[in-house]
């Protein structure tokens, strides 16, 4: 194979690998949460709806872990722009999943409260004794909560230092997982003192959230898949650092077009140039100003009869 | 973090301890020094698999009655269903197909040759739990 491409710089190459490091942990960590779910899961609703979003929260970490080594592959003749977009991709792809499991355990929910089912939830015997299963359930519960959270809050930091969608939302997702426990929780609380409807309703408010998480990074990831403008990390405002690049090259063409997009976490500019013009851009004076300057990758000029003010159209 | 942790446990075991978990439909202190009716759809059965012995210890922890009542599997299901009576015996099998509107308890072992479950509300945790606490002490005796 040839030799491997970098997008990132040397210093942030470190980052990069304690983050792979902090995700193979998640794998790990989240993978005996899932497995100690499964063992005491029961007919509660609320914890077959939390089990699944701990299910699915194993693959953004498997993603990013993947991209970290596919976007180095370097560039060939079938993929001359290199595999730096396919992060981008597999999140999309992750983002319609959840979105899709969201909702249908939205219906489920609803489902089994319309249908008025109220769950059994038996005994298990421990230690020669009948201990009821819905103090197990809420024992598993507050130990699934802590490794996601301190990981997540491990994972913040190099998700927004490598400008990295991926990590980043993983990392919020993470951190979130305490409301996932708590309403679990509350709901067997709920079942214990004779509210059957409690699990659906807890079930019903975690898949809502579950949703709310497919909702934005379906945006987030088709901003970039249809080449808009970078976005911040954690929402879906224009990100600083298009913004200073944009006013700054307007600036020194006041009459050409500037448009700018991302391609996974780096930054490219395309100027439309109306009449020849001398397009030397003092790079370092650029990058001073911005705050990730590592990303921007390149900057494109075109002279066409172009410019700020020409019709939005393919030419012929 | 910790210290939430331990709180969170603590308060499992304190809730463990007192009068929880509760029945929606109040089937446990319905039964509690009344009758524990028994619906019976193959009064053989009942008795070889040893679930006679189940339902009288778990009326004595009650201080109920035992009330049998033979009828057809489907209608006894039926009847558990509604509340009329609270348990549905008969050499159920674990692999029954009522396991999705009934409760199964856990198997009674007593006879080896065939393990069998008993029915009851769907819902009624409380009253499973005693159930299920006669049925491991019925087992293991």
């Amino acid at each position: 194979m040839a030799e491997q491409v970098d997008p990132l710089p040397e210093d942030l190459r470190s980052i990069r690998r304690r983050a792979v490091r902090l995700e193979w942990w998640t794998l790990f960590w989240l993978g005996t949460i899932v497995v100690a779910m499964w063992a005491v899961l029961g007919q509660s609703q609320a914890m077959k709806t939390a089990w699944l979003e701990d299910m699915m929260s194993l693959i953004p970490p498997a993603l990013f872990i993947a991209k970290s080594q596919i976007e180095k592959w370097p560039p060939n003749r079938h993929f001359p722009y290199g595999y730096i977009r396919f992060g981008t991709l597999a999140f999309m792809a992750s983002a319609l999943a959840l979105l899709a499991m969201g909702l249908f355990l939205l219906y489920e929910a609803a489902a089994t409260l319309l249908r008025q089912e109220h769950p059994t939830i038996p005994a298990i015997n421990l230690f020669g004794r009948e201990i009821w299963l819905g103090w197990l359930m809420i024992a598993v519960l507050v130990y699934s909560v802590i490794p996601p959270v301190s990981l997540g809050r491990m994972k913040q930091e190099p998700g927004r230092r490598l400008a990295d969608k991926v990590l980043s939302t993983d990392a919020d997702i993470n951190k979130a997982d305490w409301q996932t426990g708590l309403a679990g929780i509350a709901g067997i609380i709920g079942i214990a003192f004779g509210f059957w409807w409690a699990d659906a309703v807890a079930a019903g408010i975690i898949s809502l959230s579950v949703v709310k998480d497919g909702v934005q990074n379906i945006r987030a990831a088709t901003a970039e898949l249809i080449d808009g403008a970078p976005r911040k990390l954690d929402g879906t405002e224009i990100a600083e650092d298009a913004e200073i690049v944009c006013s700054y090259l307007a600036q020194k063409f006041p009459e050409s077009r500037v448009r700018i997009r991302e391609t996974g976490n780096l930054m490219r500019v395309s100027i439309d140039h109306p009449h020849p013009c001398d397009p030397k851009i003092d790079l370092d004076a650029l990058r001073r100003e911005m705050k990730q300057p590592w990303r921007l990758q390149e900057i494109t000029h075109s002279f066409s009869n172009a410019g700020k003010n020409a019709p939005h159209r393919e030419p012929s | 973090m910790w210290n939430r942790f331990v709180a969170s446990l603590l308060l499992s075991f304190l809730l463990g301890s007192c009068d929880l978990p509760r029945d929606p439909e109040q089937t446990l202190s319905e039964v509690r020094g009344n009758t524990l009716i028994v619906g019976v759809s193959s009064m053989e059965a009942f008795d070889k698999a040893g679930e006679r012995l189940v339902v009288e210890n778990l009326a004595e922890r009650l201080g109920a009655v035992v009330e049998l009542q033979p009828g057809e599997i489907h209608d006894l299901v039926n009847a558990v269903e509604n509340g009329r009576v609270h348990i549905v015996a008969g050499g159920i099998p674990e692999s029954s197909p009522f396991s999705s509107k009934v409760a199964f308890s856990s198997p009674v072992e007593i006879a080896r040759s065939r393990k069998t479950v008993l029915g009851t509300r769907k819902g009624e945790n409380a009253f499973l739990l005693e159930l299920n606490r006669t049925i491991a002490e019925v087992n293991g005796g």
